[in-house]
């Protein structure tokens, strides 16, 4: 561990700064955006990482932002939304999310699904690397 | 005068009307036919009068033979007493051949001597206002005897003169007319009665159907009109049932739709609230769970007692709990939600404006309608999307309050935007939305009105996007907002 980020995507910031505090915890580095533009103009993706996207966000939402990155770069990415509905939650899954969770979300759970991500996207690295 | 007349007459019922009209009708009749009458009656006692004298007069003459001949005074007097037991024979007189007065009875006026034919009666001398003066020849017939043919010689011994009054006359004549003229006016009262009666029975259903039309509109329901009379007046109490019919049902319909809105909208408003409450705590609750995990991972680096850690978990279980209870809540305010079909949101907005069309009437605002034709329907629940119509048409209203009222006009366009979306667009001329103000306008609880909870925009937000679709806001500060309803064509998923 030590090379691996997170990417944090909330509008709010108590659960940005909370979610930070929690996933760095394990030894992640955390960055945290405010909307979908804002990560998108920043994150660099170097080395394995994940995205954590919250799904209504001001000027770019999740699941736009899920559309958006497929054209760039196909990191896992991990939902978390007040209120998911069944067709969010579809559309979301057809689009190649990892997971859809549903705030608050259990610690252990959470921490679980990006230890998941987080190897899953060394594993994609890794063969794209050799290939 | 006669424009004040007409102006009577337009304003008068209709049985007012035919009435004056008959009276006049009546009134003329009877004056024109009495006069006639009377005119004609005249005419004929007049010659009864003229033939009455004529033929006084020939006596007269033959009675006066015999006085003449003999120049006697008492034969004379005998057949002028004769003359004037005839009260109406004021005066007579005999003269000779020679014109000398060989007796005259009273004098009443002197004997007018002006000749005139008279076209009326040959034997009739003069004639003024009060009397009738006849003259005819005194003569004697001889027999001539021994010729072959039997001749009658004729020779003239002299003339009478008789004065006749027309007080009688004119008597009888005043008696004819007035008796005339009176059961002329007796008829004309009794065919107005009959006629007034007879209206009375025509014009009575009309006034009775005026009457009910008129409760119909003063306090609506349940009123029907049972008339009888013609024809025509059965059709129009059938036409107008029918119509009333018609017309409550149509309320009816309108009532339990603005109802089942009102209710959708109790629902929606109480759902909305819990919405937004959920998800305001949810965002707190969402921290804490995170602040404690993180702290937990810490705290079990560090070596610290469990007890401390097993209550830090405690925290946490009891904040997922709190989470757990609001998403069960959430659940539930979502079920059985939304009944969509296929609408054509042209129809919709239209019926929208019906439903809204008192306000829109009352605020003094115009509608104005860009459709777009053949607009491909979208799938959504009716009630819905009505409900989001109803709020912006609403908000319209309340914010073009403030301008004057010939400026107010809403317009609704309707248009195709790519394959598959469509949009409405709905825009005011009222004074529009600051620019610190409009990223907050779907915000809930935010409200610029005095009487207002803030929620109607975030509920039809959160609608559209349940439908897939979205709902923004193009403001020009100064000149009017522009609402953007924009709808998925095809469903997705």
């Amino acid at each position: 561990m030590g090379d691996e980020i997170v990417y944090v995507v909330d509008d709010n910031e108590e659960v940005t700064n909370s979610l930070s505090w929690l996933i760095e915890s394990v030894g992640y580095h955390v960055e945290t955006y405010p909307n979908g533009l804002a990560f998108l103009k920043g994150a660099k993706f170097e080395g394995p990482c994940c995205a954590i996207l919250d799904v209504r966000m001001p000027v770019m939402g999740g699941l736009e932002l899920q559309e958006k990155l497929k054209e760039k770069i196909a990191i896992p990415i991990i939902f978390l939304t007040g209120h998911g509905d069944i067709p969010m939650t579809v559309r979301a899954m057809k689009g190649g999310a990892n997971e859809f969770l549903t705030k608050p979300v259990n610690n252990k759970t959470l921490l679980d699904s990006i230890n998941k991500a987080i190897s899953q996207d060394k594993e994609r690295r890794f063969q794209s690397a050799t290939l | 005068m006669f424009s004040q007349i007409t102006r009577y007459l337009a304003q008068t019922s209709f049985r007012h009307q035919l009435s004056i009209l008959v009276f006049t009708g009546l009134f003329a009749v009877v004056i024109v036919a009495a006069i006639g009458a009377s005119w004609v009656a005249s005419r004929v006692v007049a010659k009864d009068y003229l033939q009455h004298g004529e033929s006084l007069v020939q006596a007269f003459a033959k009675q006066s033979a015999l006085a003449l001949l003999y120049a006697s005074e008492n034969s004379a007097k005998e057949a002028t007493s004769m003359v004037t037991a005839f009260h109406d024979v004021k005066q007579a007189a005999i003269f000779n051949e020679k014109d000398e007065l060989l007796f005259q009875s009273a004098h009443i006026q002197a004997w007018n001597k002006s000749k005139k034919e008279s076209s009326v009666s040959p034997l009739l001398e003069f004639e003024d206002g009060g009397f009738w003066q006849f003259t005819a020849p005194v003569v004697v017939s001889f027999e001539k005897d021994g010729l072959a043919e039997t001749q009658n010689k004729v020779s003239k011994l002299g003339f009478v003169k008789l004065l006749l009054s027309k007080t009688k006359l004119f008597r009888i004549q005043k008696q004819i007319f007035v008796s005339i003229t009176f059961l002329a006016i007796a008829t004309g009262i009794l065919l107005f009665i009959a006629l007034q009666w007879l209206l009375k029975r025509m014009t009575s259903p009309l006034q009775t159907f005026a009457e009910t039309m008129h409760q119909a509109e003063a306090h609506g329901a349940g009123l029907r009109v049972d008339l009888s009379g013609s024809k025509e007046l059965l059709q129009m109490s059938k036409a107008f049932n029918t119509m009333m019919h018609a017309l409550e049902e149509r309320e009816i319909k309108i009532k339990q739709h603005q109802a089942q809105l009102a209710h959708v909208s109790r629902l929606k408003t109480v759902g909305e609230m819990a919405s937004g409450i959920a998800h305001e705590l949810n965002q707190p609750l969402t921290a804490m769970v995170h602040y404690i995990g993180g702290c937990v991972e810490r705290l079990k680096q560090e070596n610290v007692s469990p007890q401390i850690i097993e209550v830090m978990l405690r925290v946490n279980a009891l904040a997922e709990h709190a989470g757990d209870i609001i998403h069960r809540l959430k659940n539930f305010l979502r079920k059985g939600e939304l009944r969509k079909e296929p609408m054509d949101m042209n129809a919709l907005i239209r019926e929208v404006l019906k439903l809204s069309e008192l306000e829109l009437l009352e605020a003094k605002v115009e509608v104005i309608l860009h459709f777009l034709d053949k607009l491909p329907k979208v799938n959504v629940d009716k009630i819905h999307i009505e409900q989001i119509l109803l709020n912006l048409v609403q908000n319209a209203i309340d914010a073009m309050r403030s301008v004057e009222e010939k400026a107010r006009k809403l317009t609704f366009e309707t248009l195709v935007d790519g394959e598959n979306v469509i949009k409405v667009l709905v825009s005011d001329t009222g004074p529009g939305i600051s620019d610190d103000l409009v990223d907050k306008i779907f915000d809930p609880f935010f409200t610029t009105k005095e009487s207002g909870m803030g929620i109607g925009l975030s509920i039809s937000s959160s609608i559209i996007e349940t439908h897939g679709g979205k709902l923004t806001v193009e403001s020009n500060f100064g000149f009017g907002s522009r609402f953007i309803l924009t709808l998925p064509i095809k469903e997705e998923v």
